[in-house]
């Protein structure tokens, strides 16, 4: 009796450890990105029933602790600065919805100018699309207003030269999360090429107020209608 | 109370070898990085940070990494084989020095300044400041080695066409001022200056890479395509759409 109140007492205080360690790890999200911050699910009646926090704890515990373990990786590796790390292909396959809401939560957390770290993140979760849920997250990373500058993602840049924004590839660098959600897309649409949820994060990113987004947004659409209208000559 | 009393030969060897110690991490400290500069064949000035340094050894310590069993003609051409001793080649023959500088612009990364000293590449804070992907600021460092090449007039850019468009029939406009970039000097009219062979080197790296992660062969695949809209030249354009582009 004794032991098992000892062992329920001890799982009480390694979950609520846990939320309590996930609530310090993603503090409140940045203003830049406040579109993704609720999100609503539609029920098969179509309707909204309720608005769902990205803040509500989901999964068990033995997957939390994994989420936890994933995102420690994941920030060693952001940190290297080392996109060449082996890990990236190995440790971040088959995510388990706790691995996507963290990792989600992590891409909230990170600072808007952070371009190749939220990149990553979309890269990672884009391999591993496999419910309405993450296709919703994309929708928002699509949805998210132009980054500026690097230097300031609310401000304009300082510089005009040309050679600069050419050389480094800036218009790439700054909108490079949704760049990589759109590439996610085009792998993923490949595969399932009937796929309505990744066609409606396309149609979102064609309404972008980046250029470069809505620009490769209709192309993918385009280049997805030409291989539907073979398909079906 | 009783004294403990150490003889004075083990104080003695205490002391020697706490001082031995401190000066042989400070000896390997400094043999580190003196084997890591050696190793890269270039040196670095003494005001570039050491936050700076580390992270541009490491970026090009992972290009000469890099393993492949094929390459286009153009890269034939332009590097060799893709690999990590070809880059290592091509960077260390054209790069003696790097040193830290703005280089004129407060979004600049990397700099070459031939009439002031063309073996030398300047380096911005931006290189570490900046959020770009590893793969950029290779493409943005071998970019500039280009232009060190005195014997071909460090291969100057071509003015942007009027009007000036993407291949997909957009007009191309810089991303600060929404001017058009018609008439400035930000293209290449032939495959082989400063846009054309990143571009070319990051495509081969895309395609042909074995050792490298998804994400860099993607990265590279992207700053790559991005790139070839500086190629202008129609001739130039195609040759390098023959090369790299053909399914």
């Amino acid at each position: 009796m004794k032991l098992r109140v000892y062992s329920l007492s001890l799982a009480l205080a390694l979950v609520g450890g846990l939320y309590w360690k996930l609530g310090r790890q993603f503090p409140a999200p940045p203003i830049h990105s406040n579109s993704i911050v609720e999100k609503s699910k539609e029920n098969s009646n179509g309707k909204r029933p309720e608005k769902i926090s990205l803040d509500e704890p989901d999964g068990n515990p033995a997957e939390l602790i994994k989420a936890v373990q994933k995102i420690q990786i994941l920030k060693t590796i952001l940190q290297s600065k080392n996109d060449n790390d082996p890990r990236l292909d190995q440790d971040f396959n088959q995510l388990t919805p706790a691995d996507k809401k963290a990792m989600e939560k992590e891409y909230l957390a990170l600072r808007s100018e952070s371009r190749n770290e939220r990149g990553t993140i979309i890269f990672l979760l884009g391999r591993n699309l496999n419910s309405p849920d993450d296709f919703d997250f994309l929708k928002g990373v699509v949805s998210e207003p132009p980054c500026l500058s690097l230097s300031d993602c609310d401000s304009s840049a300082a510089s005009v030269d040309v050679h600069t924004e050419t050389t480094s590839g800036m218009q790439i660098t700054l909108e490079y999360p949704q760049i990589v959600a759109l590439k996610s897309l085009e792998t993923y649409l490949s595969e399932n090429p009937n796929s309505v949820a990744a066609i409606e994060v396309i149609q979102k990113a064609m309404q972008s107020k980046s250029l470069i987004v809505s620009q490769m947004a209709n192309e993918l659409f385009n280049t997805q209608k030409s291989r539907d209208k073979s398909t079906s000559d | 109370m009783m004294k403990i009393q150490f003889p004075k030969s083990s104080i003695k060897n205490a002391f020697q070898k706490t001082v031995m110690k401190a000066l042989g991490i400070r000896f390997a400290t400094f043999a580190t990085l003196a084997l890591s500069t050696t190793a890269l064949a270039f040196t670095f000035d003494n005001d570039v940070p050491d936050t700076i340094r580390t992270q541009m050894t490491q970026d090009l310590t992972f290009v000469k990494t890099i393993q492949s069993s094929t390459q286009s003609d153009l890269h034939k051409q332009i590097f060799g084989p893709v690999s990590g001793k070809t880059y290592e080649e091509f960077f260390n023959s054209r790069v003696n020095s790097v040193g830290l500088n703005g280089c004129g612009d407060p979004d600049a990364v990397a700099c070459v300044i031939p009439f002031d000293d063309s073996t030398k590449m300047w380096i911005t804070r931006n290189y570490i400041k900046f959020s770009h992907p590893q793969i950029a600021r290779l493409m943005v460092v071998f970019h500039e080695s280009r232009h060190t090449e005195d014997q071909n007039d460090n291969w100057p850019h071509a003015q942007c066409p009027d009007p000036f468009r993407n291949s997909s029939g957009n007009s191309m406009r810089s991303i600060w001022t929404g001017a058009p970039l018609a008439g400035k000097p930000a293209c290449d009219s032939t495959p082989f200056g400063s846009y054309g062979s990143s571009m070319i080197m990051l495509k081969n790296i895309s395609k042909f890479c074995t050792n490298c992660s998804a994400k860099v062969k993607m990265d590279a695949g992207i700053y790559a395509d991005d790139q070839l809209n500086r190629i202008t030249d129609e001739n130039a354009y195609q040759q390098i759409r023959n090369d790299l582009y053909r399914s």
